[in-house]
């Protein structure tokens, strides 16, 4: 256990070394100050009475505005931003840790190490979802914090979308290790997950398409298709709804993602124990 | 011979390479035993099968078939993993650590206790030379540095088998030498080393046995004084020598041959010597001075490499 620590923790170091992820712990951190000390909300009755940024009036537009209903905004603005952004930078940022795993000269080392080739790939796996994990929760939690403390409203929305947006980071990442072990390629990594998100699209919108479509074949495989990938458009759907603190309806796109996610890490996993190094 | 730490029998290997999936045999019909406590050498021109071998001893590269077994179990046996040091040819460490964080985290790796590690980091990059280097970041390393810093890897968890892959490669002449130094002490303290080198000096210096392999199989095995031995050769100096009295010479001699005044002759037994000298003295010629010869391991190799060139 200890061994497959080591592993998880020399790949957070790894990651954390990057400018990627460094850029995205300023950048939180920045966005943090600002909420922390340079907004300031004065609230009357359970409604935004006055709010100043560096000590400028904001203006309101003469409108009463729920503190709740702001909460809930600014967290579903924040979810949805890491939802897209967020993920973007992840999968650049971590896309090259199998290829440079596999690299001559270290993958010999690692695996002369009294570490099964299984406990060496999924600690891999598991130090870039932790990587991933603290600075999404960084962000995530220090916001819900701070506006908790500002507003006296602690709504768990953020916090449920950032176990979403990990999960589909999870996903993405059993993904980027199978094409990353197959391909040994940070560059063909990154451009078939990248790859994933339209793709995602277009097939949460096949019903469009196939009613134009007269051969039974196509229509088959694109629902195969739709099954068998992750639906990504449809996760971030749900993310938005859990992060504005509705109901988050079918969780099956959750469900069916996170399978093809597991699908992708067991392929590599067996490939990577299987190959000749 | 002592008990084996490493027995290969008859072990093969073939890789399949292009589109064509074209095989490669890169170890055919190997068989090797490497005693407890021995410095064993093994020697080829590149592309022999000499990492390929060690990658299989590892379990870094299946086996196709034969058997291989190290300290006692079957080769790529995870546990006995923790009891091996590999010092890779082209290693490559995590950039961003600095000297003493690659070898805390191979020691984690290896499952060295943590109090260990203290005890241990410090010294053995003292050992290896990159005490005042053991604060900064690799990418600021020399290769000779990260070489060495490879060698402290190796040891770090105080392996009973040490495996190198040319763990010389890129290090200047002093540092070779500090090199072997520490080889000899991981000698004494009882630590069987298996080493890949080009450098058949270095091997030569501090090898007991070696085998030479080219194209997978080995062509030849023993002790470096076995290798290195051409019979009873020496080398005479005993100013110009007559024409007859050359001939009484070859007559006993298996080969005799003049250079410089010097006579190189090759004899069957330390009484044809005698003959020879007898002649010599016999013929009025004053003998200045006798050397035995022994080629050096380099030559013994090039000409094991060229007899399996030339054979049909």
């Amino acid at each position: 256990m200890t061994k497959i620590l080591a592993v998880v923790d020399g790949t957070i170091r790894e990651s954390m070394a990057k400018f990627t992820f460094l850029a995205f712990v300023l950048m939180s951190t920045l966005i943090l100050m600002v909420i922390t000390f340079a907004v300031n909300l004065d609230v009357v009755d359970g409604a935004l009475a006055t709010a100043r940024l560096f000590g400028q009036d904001i203006h309101l537009g003469g409108q009463s505005i729920a503190v709740d209903q702001l909460v809930t905004g600014v967290q579903a603005t924040l979810a949805g931003l890491l939802f897209g952004v967020g993920l973007f930078l992840s999968i650049f940022a971590t896309a090259n840790l199998v290829p440079v795993m596999l690299e001559k000269g270290y993958v010999d080392l690692l695996l002369s190490k009294p570490l099964s080739r299984p406990a060496l790939f999924l600690g891999r796996y598991l130090g870039a979802l932790s990587v991933v994990g603290i600075n999404l929760f960084y962000l995530v939690v220090g916001v819900w914090a701070v506006l908790g403390f500002k507003t006296g409203i602690w709504k768990p929305g953020v916090l449920k979308a950032g176990l979403i947006i990990l999960l589909t980071y999870g996903v993405l990442l059993g993904f980027m290790m199978m094409v990353g072990v197959l391909t040994r390629s940070s560059s063909i990594t990154i451009m078939l997950s990248y790859f994933l998100f339209p793709v995602s699209l277009f097939l949460a919108f096949r019903s469009n398409l196939t009613v134009m479509l007269t051969s039974k074949t196509l229509i088959y495989v694109l629902d195969g298709l739709y099954w068998i990938l992750p639906k990504i458009s449809e996760v971030a759907t749900i993310m938005g709804l859990v992060a504005a603190g509705k109901p988050a309806g079918t969780l099956a796109p959750l469900l069916t993602s996170a399978l093809f996610g597991a699908g992708c890490l067991a392929l590599g996993t067996l490939y990577f124990t299987r190959k000749d190094y | 011979m002592s008990e084996a730490t490493v027995q290969v029998l008859d072990l093969q290997k073939t890789f399949k390479t292009g589109w064509n999936r074209e095989p490669i045999r890169a170890l055919d019909g190997i068989t090797l035993s490497v005693g407890r406590g021995e410095v064993f050498g093994l020697l080829g021109p590149n592309g022999a099968g000499k990492t390929t071998l060690i990658k299989v001893l590892l379990g870094i590269t299946r086996i196709d078939t034969g058997t291989a077994e190290v300290l006692g179990r079957p080769a790529g046996d995870v546990e006995t993993r923790a009891r091996v040091g590999y010092l890779p040819e082209g290693h490559r460490y995590p950039l961003h650590l600095t000297g003493e964080g690659v070898l805390r985290w191979f020691a984690r790796l290896s499952g060295v206790p943590g109090g260990k590690i203290d005890r241990r980091a410090g010294k053995l990059l003292d050992r290896v030379g990159l005490a005042r280097w053991s604060g900064v970041r690799l990418r600021k390393y020399s290769k000779g540095m990260v070489q060495r810093l490879g060698l402290a890897v190796s040891l770090i968890h105080e392996p009973e088998l040490l495996f190198l892959d040319e763990p010389t490669d890129g290090v200047d002449p002093l540092g070779r030498a500090e090199i072997r130094n520490i080889l000899l002490e991981e000698k004494e303290r009882g630590t069987t080393i298996f080493i890949n080198s080009h450098l058949l000096s270095e091997i030569e210096r501090i090898c007991g046995r070696v085998a030479i392999l080219s194209h997978g199989k080995i062509l030849r095995a023993g002790t470096v004084g076995d290798l290195t031995d051409q019979g009873l050769s020496y080398r005479l100096d005993a100013g110009p020598v007559a024409e007859a009295v050359l001939e009484s010479i070859r007559n006993i001699a298996t080969s005799v041959t003049t250079n410089n005044g010097s006579l190189h002759l090759r004899v069957p037994s330390l009484e044809g010597l005698n003959a020879c000298l007898d002649s010599l003295r016999g013929a009025g010629n004053l003998i200045r001075h006798v050397a035995e010869e022994k080629s050096s391991l380099e030559e013994s190799f090039i000409k094991i490499l060229e007899g399996e060139e030339t054979r049909p």
